[in-house]
């Protein structure tokens, strides 16, 4: 903005003197015709947005060839015309003075410009070479929730179904596994049963470690819209740390970490203790299970686990909730006993309809698909599910994490549909991609952790990453980033500017990103929104599809990526959507997604679902009432799982809790964000928050910079004290979008055994005055 | 850092000699109407005294009838 | 007919006179506003009272008045209302320090929502076009720092100003009305930038005269005959 300041006033200058003349001397032309700029010669098109996976429609305005505004899309139901900060400014997002025009490729140490044919020869080559000396599993590809729904498709087909291999993973395993493990345990299929527009059927909305007015603030904006109109209405806030969401809600719970699992445990005794139980559907569409226990952290390399679930009787979940008394909850969580019957009273009151939110806080945890359990337990119990206004809800980080990596399944043990170790899905996709059913490996092989820690070992060689910053990211950063710099390891990034990523990286590739090409994502409440290509990306850089298309091609996969240059993300849809042909899951055809601001899925018969599993609406249920078609038995499951402590605790030596997250302003790992000027000169830097008394207690002021220490790394940083948010006594919080504050080197590679998911929000650091 | 606008009206039968003379001046920028007898003016200078002597200049070219200021400003702008 | 005219005259003079007696009794109340205003400080609550203690309904007429008045050192150009915004109907950025970062909307409409002169930092509160939105921080975020991460090459679609298509006629409205259709949110008021401030804000329906540019094509009739 600071460069066109001085042609903006020049602009004024001129303007000014034409207005002034077209009044003194009417119908006064110019020979140079004076441009004038109005809402006709803007062209909007709209597309949802590039950040949050809320998935708000976005219209963008273009002129001549460029992004110059946004506006929010009132046809969208999801936003209804009103964007957040990161919305209204993500075109800025594209035009960052350093965008990535060509590829580079390290010679001697040093990145050398050079074409993208050439790029991505030697992209080719080095695979081809990598897989004849070490075999086909020493390659893998490592991708995004921020692929389009198409990237994520063709880069399965061209691993799973071309190479052969399952080195398949996407970042989305650090933030949404243990949300799809939570769902595949408890009803045996991915994604909420309801959507948004749950929330204005609902009065009560309980956030499970979830600060969803700055994570998700369009959502959280329709729910102060609700209480504003109705003075019933309540926001239930349950956190770790006291946020602009703790400040408006009208209830705030704080717990110690990891105790979410005994509180959801000590409302469900309550419920169940004061026979609040809706036994009617508890009966016809719920059994009881328990799994195994004491199931570790993942710690170590190699580290497996397969749970055991044992079917249990009422009597007997009933008999394992008797260590969730109120009282006892309150030891491990520092929640009132009184508050926990409250919570309680709150869900079971039959004149309520709950909403439960939650996101990273339950899903990066070390119980994170218990912790999805536990909370859908509540609400199973209750019968409080698949209806209007009654639904746990999981919110999603990514624009498709949904729509691509779990829908498409771009994940090492999953296919478009169904997983690797079926061999109907691999029947499935073998005959829908056209290759020879053998080469879909059974066996799935390395999750995201272990995927570098397989490079770090030698185990895996090359590795392609897409549109993810996995050097900002990944947990106990400094062990991975050191394996991706060992001799014989071959990285290859495609991204749109240079990142802590692609100075890792062996190759660049320059892409397209967003709007300068066409796609689809996917978002939270199963909404796929596709988006024209509305403008030419910058350089050299074509799109990620195209990149895998390119590289599939040279390796001799011809037939399979025989997609034509001007259709190929149609012919891809095409392709995917027969995937997905059953009620269950049917995708709206090509031409519906071009013509909607977005459509839920199953889309079946013309008509898009709103609540799955509910009779009235989703057309694949055909019970009575409600179908939990996902179990065989119809059923969805209640499990027994208890409390188990986080496998790092602060200690003498490393008294504080560190919480890592993200602000409103930025998104992911930042490298858009903080290239918006608005967006970075809101928050330029990271910072630690700080409790007040915890300051005084050392002396430390605000602003002064400190050192944060744990086990793995340190940093030194600036406190932030009353800032936006406030962690209670012994805990600090540091946000993750800064690469010049590394908050990852610190924290714990731990991760739920189920969902193989790290959990960010918990280790222990020490803190130490600079004087 | 002054930048101004004017509307200028030139002398009778001046219009194109003026044009002229404004786009000898590096300062200047002009754009001549295609139907009346008017010009609009962009100046744009370093300093306070770069467009003290700019003006002195303007205020010399016989060929000016009128010379109405419409914009001004004198921000501290980068280039 | 004669006498009627000179009764209708009289009343036009009592008229007069009544408006002029108005004018000045404003005036004198606005004066005086205007002279503990200025005298701000430690009093600088009381002010506000004042101020906001004049009847809602006719504080558009009032600040109008009050623009030719008070408005020096206060005024913000249109070049300086868009360096507060990316571009234009990209939400305004918040140009003050907070006291409190953390709730989501702090006491922002206490200012905003009617606007008038804020002694405390020494301008005219912008009135919001949107005041039933009420999780301000959403959008709106402050302004900590000058510097930037990378320099970054958007160029905002801005309108500039046109003036009547025929001499005398309305202006049409050169920019998208969505969420903006309180017009005079930006029009008037002294928190407006003189170049697109109405000269008549008493006419309260705007877009009586004025019409959106939603096209740029002309109108052609299609042919009847095959």
């Amino acid at each position: 903005m600071r460069m066109t300041r001085r042609e903006y006033m020049r602009n004024m200058a001129l303007a000014s003197a034409s207005a002034a003349a077209a009044s003194l001397v009417p119908g006064v032309l110019f020979a140079e015709e004076i441009e004038i700029f109005n809402q006709a010669s803007v062209k909007w098109d709209k597309a949802p947005c590039r950040f949050c996976g809320v998935g708000c429609g976005l219209l963008i305005g273009v002129r001549e060839g460029k992004a110059v505004a946004v506006k929010g899309d009132p046809e969208s139901t999801v936003n209804h015309g009103l964007c957040c900060v990161k919305g209204y400014h993500s075109v800025m997002s594209i035009y960052g003075s350093d965008r990535l025009k060509h590829a580079y490729v390290r010679k001697n140490g040093k990145l050398e410009q050079v074409s993208v044919e050439e790029a991505l020869d030697l992209v080719a080559d080095k695979m081809k070479q990598t897989i004849a000396e070490h075999g086909k599993d020493s390659v893998s590809m490592y991708g995004s929730g921020q692929w389009t729904i198409p990237d994520g498709f063709v880069a399965s087909k061209f691993m799973k179904g071309c190479i052969g291999t399952n080195n398949l993973e996407a970042n989305a395993r650090l933030c949404m596994a243990s949300a799809v493990t939570g769902f595949m345990t408890s009803f045996g299929l991915d994604e909420p049963m309801g959507c948004y527009d749950d929330i204005e059927h609902s009065n009560v909305f309980v956030m499970w470690g979830n600060n969803m007015s700055e994570m998700h603030p369009v959502l959280f904006s329709r729910i102060l819209n609700v209480r504003q109109r109705n003075p019933q209405a309540k926001i239930i806030d349950l956190s770790t740390r006291d946020t602009r969401t703790s400040k408006a809600a009208d209830y705030h719970f704080l717990f110690t970490p990891q105790s979410d699992l005994a509180i959801a445990n000590g409302i469900c005794y309550e419920i169940v203790k004061n026979d609040w139980v809706n036994h009617e559907f508890v009966k016809k569409h719920t059994n009881f299970h328990s799994g195994k226990t004491q199931i570790g952290y993942g710690l170590e390399d190699k580290f497996a686990f397969t749970d055991k679930p044992e079917p249990m009787s009422f009597e007997q979940y009933k008999a394992f909730l008797e260590d969730y008394t109120p009282e006892k909850v309150e030891k491990i969580s520092g929640v009132k006993a009184d508050d926990i019957r409250f919570l309680a009273q709150v869900f079971a009151d039959p004149k309520n309809k709950v909403s439960s939110f939650w996101c990273m806080g339950m899903n990066q945890h070390t119980r994170g698909t218990w912790i999805n359990n536990l909370v859908y337990n509540i609400h199973l119990l209750l019968g409080k599910i698949s209806t209007p206004g009654n639904n746990p809800f999981s919110l999603t980080g990514q624009p498709s994490a949904c729509g691509t990596v779990r829908e498409v399944g771009t994940l090492t043990h999953k296919l478009p549909h169904g997983e690797v170790s079926d061999p109907k899905a691999r029947e499935m996709a073998a005959k829908i991609w056209n290759v020879p059913v053998e080469r879909i490996d059974p066996k799935p092989s390395l999750h995201t952790v272990e995927m570098f820690r397989a490079l770090d070992r030698g185990d895996l060689r090359f590795m392609w990453i897409q549109v993810t910053n996995p050097m900002v990211t990944m947990p106990k950063l400094n062990r991975y980033r050191e394996a991706t710099l060992k001799q014989d390891r071959f990285i290859v990034v495609s991204d749109i500017y240079q990142t802590p990523t692609t100075d890792i990286a062996d190759v660049i590739l320059p892409s397209a990103m967003w709007i300068e090409r066409e796609g689809m994502y996917g978002n939270s409440e199963r909404r796929t929104q596709h988006f024209n290509k509305m403008i030419d990306p910058p350089g050299e850089a074509i799109s990620d599809t195209w990149q895998i298309i390119q590289v599939a091609k040279r390796l001799g996969f011809d037939k399979e990526f025989a997609y034509s240059d001007e259709n190929h993300i149609e012919e891809i849809w095409a392709e995917y959507c027969q995937f997905h042909n059953s009620p269950k899951h049917a995708m709206a055809p090509y031409e519906v997604l071009k013509a909607r601001p977005g459509v839920r899925w199953p889309f079946w018969n013309g008509k898009e679902t709103r609540w799955r599993y509910n009779s009235a609406d989703d057309p694949a249920a055909k019970k009575e009432g409600f179908d939990f078609y996902g179990k065989p038995e119809g059923r969805a499951w209640i499990w027994a799982r208890p409390y188990e402590p986080p496998p790092e605790n602060p200690d003498q030596d490393y008294p504080f809790w560190l919480n890592t997250g993200r602000v409103i302003e930025h998104w992911h790992s930042g490298s858009m964000t903080r290239r918006i000027p608005v967006l970075h000169q809101a928050v330029p830097e990271a910072y630690v928050e700080i409790n007040p008394i915890d300051a005084k207690r050392m002396n430390i002021q605000n602003g002064e910079l400190i050192e944060v220490t744990s086990r793995r790394g340190t940093i030194q940083i600036k406190t932030v004290i009353n800032g936006r948010g406030r962690p209670p006594k012994g805990q600090v919080f540091i946000p993750f979008f800064d690469e010049s504050y590394l908050i990852n080197e610190l924290t714990l590679d731990a991760f739920c055994p189920i969902s193989k998911q790290p959990d960010y929000k918990k280790c222990a650091v020490k803190i130490i005055k600079i004087s | 850092m002054p930048i101004c606008s004017y509307l200028v009206t030139p002398t009778p039968g001046s219009m194109e000699q003026l044009s002229l003379k404004f786009h000898t001046i590096p300062e200047c920028e002009v754009v001549p109407s295609t139907n009346k007898n008017l010009l609009l003016l962009l100046t744009e200078t370093e300093s306070d005294d770069h467009e003290k002597e700019l003006q002195t200049t303007l205020k010399g070219i016989p060929e000016i009838e009128c010379l109405a200021l419409s914009f001004a400003s004198n921000e501290e702008l980068p280039k | 007919m004669r006498s009627e005219d000179n009764q209708d005259q009289l009343k036009e003079t009592n008229l007069f006179v009544i408006a002029a007696i108005t004018l000045v009794i404003l005036g004198a109340i606005l004066y005086s506003v205007q002279m503990i205003v200025s005298q701000k400080s430690e009093q600088s609550q009381e002010h506000v009272l004042l101020i906001d203690s004049l009847p809602t309904d006719t504080s558009h007429h009032v600040s109008y008045i009050e623009n030719q008045v008070e408005m020096q050192g206060h005024e913000r150009t249109l070049v300086e209302w868009y360096a507060g915004r990316a571009y234009s109907g990209a939400p305004p950025v918040i140009s003050h320090p907070i006291d409190n970062e953390m709730p989501i909307q702090s006491d922002c409409l206490s200012c905003h929502k009617n606007g008038g002169y804020t002694p405390k930092f020494e301008a005219y509160a912008p009135v919001t076009p949107h005041p039933e939105l009420i999780y301000c921080r959403q959008c709106h975020v402050p302004k900590d720092s000058d510097t930037l991460f990378r320099e970054n090459t958007f160029e905002p679609g801005n309108p500039r100003l046109t003036g009547p298509i025929i001499p005398g006629g309305p202006p049409q409205i050169p920019h998208s009305i969505w969420m903006r259709d309180n017009c005079i949110s930006c029009h008037n008021g002294p928190s407006s930038p003189p170049e697109i401030r109405t000269g008549h804000p008493e006419r309260i329906n705007c877009r009586q005269c004025h019409v959106p540019m939603r096209d740029d094509s002309i109108f052609r009739r299609k042919a009847t005959t095959e």
